[in-house]
């Protein structure tokens, strides 16, 4: 039972993890914007799963919520998840609502990022995208009523109204086929024409243009499809959690996210489903070898300079990430296609 | 009140320091690194570890500090960016690995905290020095005052009549504004490179040290302040050393002066940070190449332009 | 054997071919012209001997030593001097700064060279102290010059030298040019739009059309060639004396 409920764990966390390699991929490895804004995207759809799953169960049951929501937010959270095991329905309005809520949310604030990315040039834009998930955090921090400042806030589980181990189970379910659904359509949009277009700027922004590619668009359309994504794996987690945590929201999230495109590979759709799972099998063995070895400091320290200096080595040594992406065909090999006399391939070359 | 400005001149001379090494790196490697605060940190646990175990002054430890934090740069570039130039790396890649870099010494440094507090017994976070207070005209000032600025001063000019006194500064002046020609002649351009890092880091490293004679200091606060320095570069004008300069003293002082602003109306002071961001915005919406338009006519590469 | 020789040199940037089949030298103290239409690759051979593009196959050689892979440093230390039409100053640095540059890595005998370079480009002396940035054309030409000439080459390359430049200038520019070749002894490779002033003081013409020789041969001849120098050149009518 133990392995099972391990099982489904690190299943969650993995669907999780794919949705936002998913989203960074599209961003970064195919149109190579460094999205270094994710984690207050994952953090939008958290917050609001925090800042309403209490709220939101207690209007509807009709209870008065006294205290301040940062000290009380844990116990009403316990009583409205009793409640919710008679209730199923209330369940999973509170489970939709965030979703209803944040996605849209994420989608038009992603969109409006991209104003920015137009007068900024890519090192400043990652130092701007970068204050702002700071300062997301520092305002959740600070204004308490949000998600209870850094006490952080409870979260309501909206499928009491099945036993341990089957609410597990089900969040696990709705979470895989979010995951794999969201990594899906990164994988149709990668392969399809727009994707070309995607990595046609990343490669070239100046020959897009010239092209007549409308550049400015199609980021903002980007960028808020990817926010829109980080927003659902925010809200799943939170969920997962059971409760909402500011500082959980770091940029070294971030950093994590940018490892396992990284890792996967840029600009290969199959690298979320690759660098998510390698880096939750990192993740878990060192927690594991944690409890082995007994060392003078926190391990979590030890765990973001060996996957720093991991991602460094990667860059330099395999910059195609494990799955490398699929080559252009070269001018030589074009010149020996033709003369094959073989037109359609070098049709497809025009592309 | 008086409080206050002592701060922001403090602050702006840290500021200062760093944002010059920053924009040194920018100009010659092409590389905006995200560890670039991490090396302040550096000098700051350097100065502290030797103060503390020989019980010097800090102030003594700033030759300490500007060698390590000099060497800690060094080493970045050898083994992470200059790797990634020769293997052809694009400004965003350069920047991930920034990111990646700064994990690294960010969390090193916090292991070493660690280490500090259960292995030797000595506070790893969260500590200040304490600083001597001078009676000058009958003012008690502090110490870090005339320090940071003094040690400010020395160093910037010493960066002036390097970059336009000596042949190693021409030859630094000439690979930042065309790279290709300064090779073509026969200029070492990897060595220049070498030696802007070692200074980036140095200077950061230095500047650090003063940061804990005025408040709390842990592994996360170079990182905290990334933002005001890549702000006092860009408002100081893309590509303009001096602009840089002016930039920190700008965004240092109106940096405490909001503080002391919120403070007064009994806001939170963790909204500082907004005066940077409306800072970089009317920078770029107002005028893109900031102050650098004051003296320039547009040509990369000087120490005024 | 020549200071120069091209065989079969096909190269261009990044993917795209831009010459093909290239095969030409260089001799001993001989001024060599190259003319042709605008993109036909004029410039794209200098860069390829310097080594500043992409070479596909071919093989360059100077001094007898194969350079076709050699970093562009190295062939300038060899004697390969390379006068492109931009970036061939340093505008933000002054005047004494660029020829300090020029000289730093051969820093033995600098009065003399210095002295030397004075006499070829007197007017250097004027303007010592000022930034190149605030010279007109002509005279950001003569410092570029003279950073070149201070390096001791014995190939100099110049690539649309009289570009930017008005025609009084341009003549002056060309006259001092061949004059290289007679006082230094020096083999030069000139690069020219204007056709007629390079064919007046040229040993040999090299005409380039589309990435390929149309012509290699003493100037005379190709003057000769009506159809050419119509076609190619857009000089009607052209009378020599």
């Amino acid at each position: 039972m133990e392995i099972l409920s391990f099982l489904v764990s690190f299943g969650t966390l993995y669907s999780i993890y794919l949705i936002l390699a998913s989203s960074m991929e599209l961003e970064y490895g195919e149109l190579g914007l460094p999205s270094f804004a994710k984690a207050a995207f994952l953090a939008l759809g958290a917050f609001t799963v925090g800042a309403l799953s209490v709220r939101v169960g207690a209007l509807i049951l009709g209870l008065a919520l006294e205290g301040e929501f940062k000290l009380t937010s844990y116990f009403y959270a316990t009583l409205i998840t009793r409640q919710i095991a008679s209730h199923p329905l209330l369940g999973l309005v509170i489970f939709a609502l965030p979703f209803a809520v944040a996605v849209p949310l994420a989608a038009l604030l992603g969109a409006a990022v991209t104003y920015p990315a137009l007068r900024l040039r890519e090192d400043y834009l990652a130092i701007t995208l970068i204050a702002f998930s700071e300062i997301v955090r520092v305002l959740a921090r600070n204004y308490e009523p949000l998600v209870g400042g850094t006490f952080g806030a409870g979260v309501v589980n909206p499928f009491a109204w099945l036993g341990s181990p089957w609410r597990e189970l089900v969040l696990f379910l709705v979470s895989l086929a979010m995951g794999f659904g969201i990594w899906l359509l990164t994988f149709k949009i990668s392969t399809s024409p727009l994707g070309r277009i995607l990595r046609a700027i990343r490669d070239d922004e100046i020959a897009a243009k010239a092209y007549g590619l409308d550049v400015a668009k199609v980021r903002a359309w980007v960028l808020a499809v990817g926010s829109a994504m980080a927003a659902v794996a925010g809200v799943l987690y939170a969920f997962y959690m059971g409760a909402v945590n500011p500082d959980d929201f770091t940029v070294s999230r971030t950093f994590i996210v940018v490892l396992m495109v990284v890792l996967g590979g840029r600009g290969n759709p199959y690298s979320p489903l690759v660098g998510a799972g390698i880096y939750l099998l990192i993740d878990r063995a060192m927690i594991f070898v944690k409890h082995l070895l007994p060392i003078p400091f926190d391990v979590n320290y030890a765990s973001y300079v060996i996957l720093g200096a991991l991602l460094i080595v990667l860059l330099i040594k395999r910059p195609g990430g494990l799955v490398p992406e699929r080559p252009l065909l070269t001018v030589k090999e074009i010149v020996n296609i033709s003369e094959r006399g073989d037109e359609t391939l070098l049709f497809h070359k025009r592309e | 009140m008086l409080d206050v400005i002592i701060g922001a001149v403090v602050y702006s001379n840290f500021l200062a320091l760093l944002s010059i090494g920053l924009c040194l790196t920018i100009l010659t490697s092409r590389v905006s690194s995200f560890a670039h605060g991490d090396l302040a940190m550096v000098g700051v646990y350097t100065a502290y570890t030797l103060s503390a175990a020989l019980g010097l002054s800090p102030y003594l430890c700033l030759p300490a500090a500007f060698a390590v934090g000099g060497f800690v740069a060094l080493l970045s570039f050898a083994l992470v960016f200059e790797p990634l130039r020769r293997a052809g790396a694009g400004p965003v890649t350069l920047m991930v690995a920034s990111l990646a870099l700064d994990m690294v010494i960010r969390y090193s440094l916090h292991i070493y905290a660690d280490l500090l507090q259960r292995t030797f017994n000595v506070y790893g976070r969260d500590f200040m020095f304490n600083d001597a207070r001078l009676l000058v005209g009958g003012v008690s000032i502090p110490g870090a005052l005339i320090g940071s600025s003094l040690t400010a001063s020395v160093l910037l000019v010493m960066l002036y009549l390097l970059l336009y006194r000596t042949k190693l500064g021409v030859a630094m002046r000439a690979t930042i504004e065309n790279q290709q020609l300064a090779m073509v002649l026969g200029i070492n351009v990897r060595r220049v490179f070498a030696i802007s890092w070692f200074i980036s880091g140095a200077l950061a490293a230095t500047a650090g040290v003063f940061l804990p004679f005025r408040l709390l200091v842990n592994p996360d606060t170079g990182w905290s302040m990334l933002l005001s320095m890549f702000a006092s570069v860009i408002v100081g004008g893309v590509g303009s050393l001096l602009g840089s300069v002016l930039g920190a003293y700008l965004i240092g002082s109106s940096e405490l002066l909001f503080s002391y602003l919120l403070a007064s109306l009994g806001i939170s002071t963790a909204y500082r940070p907004l005066v940077v961001f409306a800072a970089i915005v009317a920078t770029l919406m107002l005028s893109p190449r900031g102050l650098s338009i004051l003296w320039s006519n547009g040509v990369k590469g000087s120490w005024r332009s | 054997m020549y200071p120069l020789e091209v065989r079969e040199l096909h190269a261009g940037y990044g993917k795209i071919r831009v010459l093909s089949d290239i095969s030409m030298n260089v001799k001993e103290r001989e001024l060599l012209a190259v003319v042709g239409p605008n993109g036909s690759g004029k410039s794209t051979l200098l860069k390829a001997i310097f080594g500043l593009c992409t070479i596909f196959s071919g093989i360059i050689t100077f001094r007898g030593v194969d350079i076709t892979r050699a970093p562009p440093h190295l062939r300038s230390l060899m004697g390969l001097a390379y006068l492109p039409q931009v970036g061939n100053v340093f505008e933000n640095l002054t005047v004494k700064e660029n020829i300090m540059l020029a000289l730093y890595d051969k820093s033995s005998n600098l009065d003399g060279k210095l002295n030397k370079i004075f006499d070829l480009v007197p007017e250097l002396k004027t303007f010592l102290n000022r930034k190149v940035k605030t010279l007109s054309g002509g005279e950001r030409q003569m410092v570029a010059l003279a950073m070149c000439l201070l390096r001791d080459p014995m190939l100099i390359m110049f690539d649309e030298p009289t570009a930017a430049l008005a025609p009084r200038l341009a003549r002056q520019v060309i006259t001092r040019i061949s004059n290289l070749r007679d006082e230094l002894g020096v083999s030069v490779l000139l690069v020219e739009q204007n056709a007629l002033a390079a064919l007046e003081v040229c040993d040999r013409a090299l005409l380039m059309v589309s990435g390929t020789i149309k012509f290699l041969g003493s100037p005379s001849e190709l003057l000769e060639d009506r159809e050419l120098v119509k076609t190619y050149l857009g000089l009607e009518r052209v009378s020599r004396c």
